[in-house]
């Protein structure tokens, strides 16, 4: 009789046991990635005919926008960090802080700080893109933290997300993720269902299918531009032509 | 007594396993329950909500722009920067899809080997000749003695999409206009697979 109630006891242990291990992958928390490039600087931009980043924050606000509409919808134990292209923000606070015309003075990365806190997510500033390769790769265990969503705002072409542009180099970026710089990013680092977007311009035309292609996953991306000038207004970017033309 | 107990004991076990995989199923089902809302829930937000396509976005002024390019401008770009040591010759061209500054090469050689490449300013200290003038497209076609180096990085051209050697100027010194080179924009191209992006 002992030796059937050990028997019993050691069974409805072995069972607990494997149901405590399996308790992780069932509720597998993920890491959900806000990403945000970097401003033109005026200096730059402001005597072209498409003249762009009159609003030093379209990537930022708009990035808080859709944080705040994510929190209440991920699952318990999923994570928001939001990843920001620092030296676009430090750039473009210097060159406002020096125009006299410019009448606001505001210290942008104190406020993006203050945006996150806000928000009650994480935030990592990133200063290249070999940083942000090496936190998507390595910044957690992806085997066991995967990323479970990816939203990128900035300028970008059909081929490259572009952290910088007009900011270092006039009309021309010299931080970026192109298409061919996929390959540099594990493959598994998302998990099987997560959701990918990007609000840039135009890369529903290649970059999307790029992404489908490395990692598994769809990424949205819009064929034509992206309009952020209701950013302020409190709506995310649209689709420019008023198409509504996104694909993945 | 003994058979009893162990009947109990082995009812006991199988309510007890019963109950485990009841809540292990459960805990599956309300799992991928879950997984899937999120997953859709957060498709939901893909699309922009339709009033906010249909209202016009605010226009953004565009800067007046005149034929381009002239090439003549009234004066020539006062030189800047220190001006001493071995120079470079730069020969501007202005395109409006072009990120590119123009070609710049060694003092002593010849245009077949100068680089078509960007220009690294340093707002505060020295910015490209043109911005001295009223208009970017003023200088086309003209030459400049350049002094400075040459990054350890590329810059993306999104127009082009390729990487141009860069450029990063510390003074100049006006030649003045100067005969259109015989050669087209562009760097040597990499082996990307989007050759041929004019998205921006």
């Amino acid at each position: 009789m002992t030796s059937a109630l050990l028997a019993l006891a050691r069974r409805v242990n072995v069972l607990a046991l494997s149901m405590i291990l399996m308790l992780p992958t069932l509720s597998q928390a993920g890491e959900y990635l806000v990403l945000s490039g970097g401003p033109a600087l005026r200096l730059y931009e402001a005597d072209k005919r498409a003249t762009h980043d009159k609003y030093w924050f379209n990537f930022i606000d708009s990035a808080q926008l859709r944080i705040h509409q994510l929190k209440p919808k991920l699952a318990a134990g999923d994570e928001i960090t939001w990843v920001v292209f620092r030296p676009g923000y430090a750039d473009r606070a210097t060159e406002m802080k020096n125009d006299p015309k410019e009448m606001t003075k505001l210290d942008l990365l104190n406020e993006i700080v203050r945006k996150a806190n806000a928000e009650g997510v994480s935030l990592l500033w990133f200063d290249s893109t070999d940083q942000l390769i090496n936190y998507m790769n390595r910044g957690k265990d992806r085997s066991k933290v995967p990323i479970v969503g990816f939203d990128f705002f900035g300028h970008s072409n059909k081929a490259c997300f572009l952290f910088d542009y007009s900011n270092n180099v006039d009309g021309m970026s010299t931080e970026y993720l192109h298409v061919q710089d996929l390959a540099k990013l594990n493959k598994d680092i998302f998990s099987k269902n997560a959701f990918c977007q990007s609000w840039g311009c135009h890369s529903g035309e290649l970059y999307s299918q790029k992404w489908k292609a490395r990692f598994g996953v769809p990424m949205v991306g819009v064929v034509g531009k992206t309009d952020y000038s209701r950013v302020r207004l409190g709506d995310l970017p649209f689709e420019s032509s008023g198409k509504n033309n996104w694909t993945q | 007594m003994i058979l009893s107990f162990k009947f109990l004991a082995v009812a006991t076990y199988r309510r007890v396993a019963a109950f485990i995989l009841m809540l292990t199923a459960a805990l599956a089902v309300l799992s991928a329950a879950t997984t899937d809302a999120r997953a859709q829930s957060i498709r939901d937000q893909v699309k922009p909500n339709e009033s906010t396509i249909l209202a016009p976005p605010p226009r953004v002024p565009i800067p007046p722009q005149g034929e381009v390019p002239t090439g003549a401008p009234a004066q020539l770009p006062a030189a800047k920067g220190g001006q001493t040591g071995r120079y470079y010759i730069g020969h501007r061209y202005y395109g409006e899809k072009e990120a590119g500054w123009g070609w710049i090469k060694n003092s002593a050689d010849s245009w077949a080997n100068a680089k078509w490449c960007a220009i690294k300013e340093t707002p505060g200290v020295i910015v490209a000749p043109f911005r001295t003038l009223p208009n970017r497209w003023d200088d086309h076609n003209h030459e400049y003695k350049f002094w400075g180096r040459w990054a350890s990085y590329t810059a993306y051209d999104p127009h082009r999409d390729e990487d141009l050697p860069v450029f990063i100027l510390e003074g100049y010194e006006s030649l003045g206009p100067k005969p259109e080179l015989k050669r087209t924009p562009g760097a040597v191209r990499r082996n990307r697979p989007s050759r041929g992006s004019t998205s921006r």
